[in-house]
């Protein structure tokens, strides 16, 4: 009676769906899995589009289009396929999602910048590199410890190693070094470590609740909080900073062509690109030294995200912020 | 332990088969939804960034549980040591979406060290033996903290409750 009691309390605690899904998404973000990592089968955007791509630009400026926004095909680096698979969920359903080609999306810069060459270059080297995780196995057997100031790239051989060293002074780049993660109970640490008492605006101090995050010593971090919006909806953001003179290489699947996106002024200003999804939302920021990206899902349901609640986030954060490490 | 780094997919499939398991040990901890995800989330991005490999999945959910235990009561430690005379965060903080009894109301509120073995005794089987491996202690306090925690059951809740 006694095991049976205790057993069936536990067994009271279930997580839903959703909340397995999101946890699942923001996991996945906050290990900074390379894209191509995921199926080990990368490709390279096709030259057609490119130049497609070029002959309107060029036709653009002809034209005397001077003022170029945002667009998320400026960031597209190239194609990831991501196999399908099926399911069981919690009532017992099979749930089957079907194959799937995205498009990896940059969140270091705008195409022909040096970080976006960078971490093209660097997906171009790993998309060829180790296929068969021979390499990754023999480091694991060997004990392979990754130096603390190559956290960022997920690095497993000399060689890696040697390739992000080749490509960051290729580039002008300097590495992100170590890292530091912080619970919410620690988000002072954050803040006095990088300089800087929020990421949001001060006017929307009572509607911005901070987490936990991580940082590395060049001052690049991310960081997750909720906006509680006029809606009452309650959206969680994951702040991400990357400044241009370090090496960066996480990336962004998405399915470009199955998003809404567009280009919007914040109330102090900053021009952005909102990317609307059914169920989460991202904001682009292209600084002239830094790219910021937030990615936001909807706490308050599973339902789809209000284009105003993320203009309302994205007028809500401070897109000025640098770290001063 | 060796290291690996994993790809996507392999983590997606641990995190399938062992996130029920961490979200019920790190709830019994945390005692509110907000703050058992951001536990549930640490834990795993603590087993990618370990890198750990595991010859068996119990080794694998073993080491979750422990970890997940050990993650909350260090986040509980400094949120007391913040807020002096509270125990641990609300219940009100965000309601779960499942029934709290008294029984599990009972069990969060016992000593960590008495809710872990109690979890991994009566909820995933394992033997005081096998729980005194993982948690690097002797089996008799393995079985002290049952008898400990059984005992607290029963006082608070009476009988065999």
């Amino acid at each position: 009676m006694e095991k049976q009691k205790i057993y069936s309390a536990f067994d009271n605690i279930i997580l839903s769906k959703d909340s397995a899904n999101r946890m699942l998404d923001n996991i996945l973000s906050a290990s900074e899995i390379s894209p191509e990592r995921k199926d080990g089968n990368m490709k390279r955007i096709g030259k057609k589009p490119l130049l497609i791509a070029a002959v309107v630009i060029v036709m653009l400026l002809t034209m005397g289009a001077v003022i170029v926004k945002l667009s998320a095909s400026d960031l597209v680096i190239g194609e990831s396929f991501f196999p399908g698979k099926t399911y069981t969920d919690n009532e017992g359903n099979e749930i089957t999602i079907p194959d799937e080609t995205r498009d990896i999306i940059s969140l270091q810069g705008v195409q022909d910048s040096p970080n976006f060459k960078a971490v093209q270059e660097w997906r171009d080297f790993k998309d060829s590199y180790d296929p068969d995780f021979t390499l990754l196995h023999e480091a694991d057997a060997n004990g392979f410890v990754r130096p603390e100031a190559y956290h960022a790239y997920g690095v497993y051989t000399q060689e890696m190693i040697d390739k992000v060293d080749e490509i960051a002074n290729k580039y002008g780049l300097k590495l992100a070094g170590a890292i530091t993660m912080v619970q919410k109970e620690e988000k002072d640490i954050f803040f006095d470590t990088l300089g800087f008492s929020r990421l949001h605006r001060e006017d929307f101090d009572e509607y911005v609740s901070y987490r936990s995050g991580y940082f590395y010593e060049c001052g690049n971090f991310q960081f997750n909080f909720s906006i509680k919006t006029p809606n009452n909806t309650s959206l969680s953001c994951d702040m991400r900073y990357c400044d241009k003179a370090y090496f960066d290489t996480v990336a962004f699947s998405v399915d470009v062509d199955k998003t809404k996106q567009y280009n919007y002024t914040t109330s102090d200003g900053t021009e952005v690109l909102l990317m609307i999804a059914d169920e989460w939302a991202r904001i682009f920021c292209d600084r002239e030294d830094a790219f910021i990206t937030i990615s936001i899902f909807n706490f308050s349901s599973s339902t789809t995200i209000a284009l105003e609640d993320v203009k309302y986030a994205a007028d809500a954060i401070d897109f000025s912020i640098k770290p001063n490490v | 332990m060796p290291t690996l780094q994993r790809t996507g997919k392999e983590i997606t499939e641990i995190y399938n088969r062992q996130v029920d398991t961490v979200y019920r040990i790190c709830f019994s901890f945390m005692k509110n939804t907000a703050d058992t995800e951001d536990m549930v989330q640490e834990t795993f991005l603590r087993l990618i960034r370990s890198g750990m490999t595991f010859q068996t999945e119990e080794h694998e959910k073993a080491w979750l549980i422990v970890t997940a235990s050990n993650l909350c009561k260090d986040a509980l430690k400094k949120w007391w040591r913040k807020t002096d005379d509270i125990e641990s965060p609300s219940l009100h903080l965000s309601t779960p979406p499942f029934e709290v009894n008294h029984v599990l109301e009972a069990i969060m509120e016992l000593p960590a060290n008495q809710k872990t073995v109690l979890y991994m005794y009566y909820y995933e089987g394992y033997s005081a033996e096998d729980i005194a491996a993982y948690l690097k202690c002797p089996a008799s306090t393995v079985r002290s903290r049952l008898s400990r925690a059984r005992k607290t059951l029963r006082h608070k809740l009476g009988g065999d409750f």
